[in-house]
């Protein structure tokens, strides 16, 4: 694809459907694909091909997961190296990862937590700025759902994201889902934290389902149905954006492809309609002459 | 530690010190962890170096959430290792396998973004365990070739184009990237895929030569005789035909007969055919 980032509903690419999207299964239901480079670096085989298939037929973002750019280890030089190998063959607008750390020591393979602080935002910074550039590519990060704050937090997680985003001239890619989560688990309200955050750095949405962990705590497992509130929180942020990439995850308890379809047939009926009122927003449209 | 060491800390018990990462981490590696979390959770931030406002505001979000942490990032890799390597898992016993997951998680950790490789970093990791322990003799060979199709399924080599050249005496040939060659001391290959079986694989040298198809993207596995796993192992290391023939029979102890070269031709022929022998490597 080029370096315009498609709009609409997407969906991330996983392994259970790859055979019926190469088969064309969901040509003309979705947006774009967003895949995870870490499923396709150091990899070849069947799955290499599929993609190079779906991507003939499909616009393609790449998201990845083990960045860790909130850690305090250096970045790894063969991962960075084989990362930037697989943007090269699949160019996008953007790469994105996660604000947290997932390294440190040792590969812990999930996203953790953040202090929110000062020296955090410097660091984060730079090391998106850093990243950015051993990639030749624009960075995005996203807001995860986090289960523990590290350490007294000297702001918290809507400032500090913020602050990043001043800082380390990068886009954000919202999830929607997990400011839900974190609303729920930490007792704010979720339409007050999007009013603090700069929409006009906002490139990309992640929209997704979750489910109870116990009794007072919500994880974002990607393992259930997108809930109401939360289309009720991309409509929120579309009214006020415009078009942007909206990506549906699912990662556990993956459906059929054809139900995934009809999901996110279903979050474009809502996005069309916050895209409708966005619309309306702008004022009557100019005559255009030739 | 120097102040260009990026993992330098800030002032004592400072807001984002790296010794809130070391805390955290310890919290989902360390073995005992979690008791300690549970009954002693200051002390267990104490111990890790963290103090001042860090550690009340640390022990006043209780232990509950960081324990959450630990089973989250803990159950996933556990689950990773015991898909890839099902029958080990079952034969080993969930007790066995869980101590040698924690000790994985306390004493190694994964090294790799990939999560695929995990099992394969748990089981080098292992093996020596297993072995100093007296543990079936075979587990890890099993272990071993449980995870070999996942690896050859996944190598990034292979689908290469043939070389354009006959085989030659002469010649080393080019193999398929994909390709590996395992020894087994158990005929582990010959268990059955039923996670309930627990019959012995016989103890006698195994050398499997494993591939990934082209049309399938599946991995195949050809098991090879004594005397034709000794040259294959040659060839693969580069030697020339011929140099392998003599070698591998000699290493094997027999004789390089007719009966031998008319098998191994057969081989070679079936090997082409299958896309595993790409040609002759051509001169540099």
């Amino acid at each position: 694809m080029d370096r315009h980032p498609p709009t609409g509903i997407g969906l991330g690419l996983r392994s259970d459907f790859l055979t019926e999207v190469v088969r064309g299964d969901a040509d003309g239901r979705v947006a774009f694909f967003e895949v995870t480079p870490e499923n396709y670096i150091h990899r070849g085989g069947r799955p290499m091909t599929s993609l190079a298939q779906i991507a003939e037929r499909h616009p393609i973002l790449a998201h990845g997961v083990s960045l860790s750019l909130g850690g305090v280890d250096p970045f790894d030089p063969v991962f960075l190296a084989a990362l930037r190998g697989f943007l090269e063959r699949h160019p996008g607008p953007w790469y994105s990862d996660h604000l947290c750390f997932c390294h440190h020591g040792a590969e812990l393979h999930d996203l953790l937590p953040l202090p929110f602080t000062e020296e955090g935002v410097r660091r984060v910074a730079a090391r998106i700025r850093e990243v950015s550039d051993r990639l030749a590519t624009p960075m995005l990060f996203e807001n995860i759902s986090y289960y523990l704050e590290l350490g007294r937090g000297e702001m918290d997680e809507a400032a500090f994201i913020a602050a990043i985003l001043d800082e380390a001239e990068c886009g954000l890619l919202l999830d929607v889902n997990n400011i839900y989560v974190n609303a729920e688990n930490h007792g704010f309200d979720p339409f007050a934290w999007l009013a603090r955050i700069p929409l006009d750095k906002v490139r990309q949405l992640h929209i997704a389902g979750h489910e109870p962990w116990d009794e007072t705590t919500l994880i974002d497992t990607h393992g259930a149905t997108v809930k109401s509130e939360v289309y009720a929180m991309m409509a929120w942020v579309i009214e006020r954006t415009g078009p942007l990439p909206v990506l549906l995850e699912r990662d556990t308890n993956i459906p059929p492809l054809a139900e995934l379809l009809d999901e996110v047939a279903a979050i474009d009926r809502t996005y069309q309609g916050a895209l409708a009122r966005w619309r309306r927003a702008q004022g009557p449209a100019e005559e255009v002459r030739p | 530690m120097s102040s260009e060491d990026p993992r330098s800390p800030g002032p004592p018990g400072g807001i984002d010190d790296p010794r809130l990462f070391d805390a955290f981490v310890a919290a989902i590696r360390e073995v005992d962890a979690a008791a300690r979390i549970q009954s002693d959770l200051a002390g267990f931030y104490r111990d890790h170096g963290i103090d001042g406002d860090a550690l009340v505001a640390m022990v006043e979000r209780g232990p509950s959430r960081l324990l959450m942490y630990r089973k989250m990032v803990r159950g996933r890799l556990h689950r990773t290792i015991r898909e890839f390597m099902p029958r080990t898992f079952a034969r080993l016993g969930k007790r066995r396998f869980d101590a040698d997951f924690a000790a994985f998680m306390a004493e190694a950790g994964s090294h790799t973004v990939l999560l695929r490789e995990v099992p394969r970093e748990f089981l080098t990791f292992t093996a020596p365990r297993w072995r100093a322990d007296g543990l079936a003799d075979y587990l890890v060979d099993l272990a071993r070739h449980e995870i070999v199709g996942v690896a050859v399924r996944n190598d990034p080599g292979g689908g290469e184009a043939p070389t354009g050249l006959d085989l030659a005496l002469d010649r080393p040939l080019r193999f398929d990237g994909s390709v590996r060659f395992q020894r087994y001391a158990h005929a582990v290959h010959r268990l059955t895929d039923d996670p309930e079986d627990r019959s012995e694989p016989t103890a006698e040298p195994v050398g499997m030569l494993v591939y990934r198809d082209r049309e399938g993207g599946r991995a195949r596995y050809i098991e090879l005789t004594p005397r034709a796993s000794e040259v294959i192992d040659r060839l693969l290391a580069g030697a020339p035909v011929e140099a392998a023939l003599r070698e591998g029979t000699a290493a094997a102890g027999q004789p390089l007969d007719d009966d031998f070269l008319s098998s191994m031709v057969h081989l070679f022929t079936d090997l082409v055919e299958r896309q595993v022998i790409l040609g002759a490597i051509p001169d540099a």
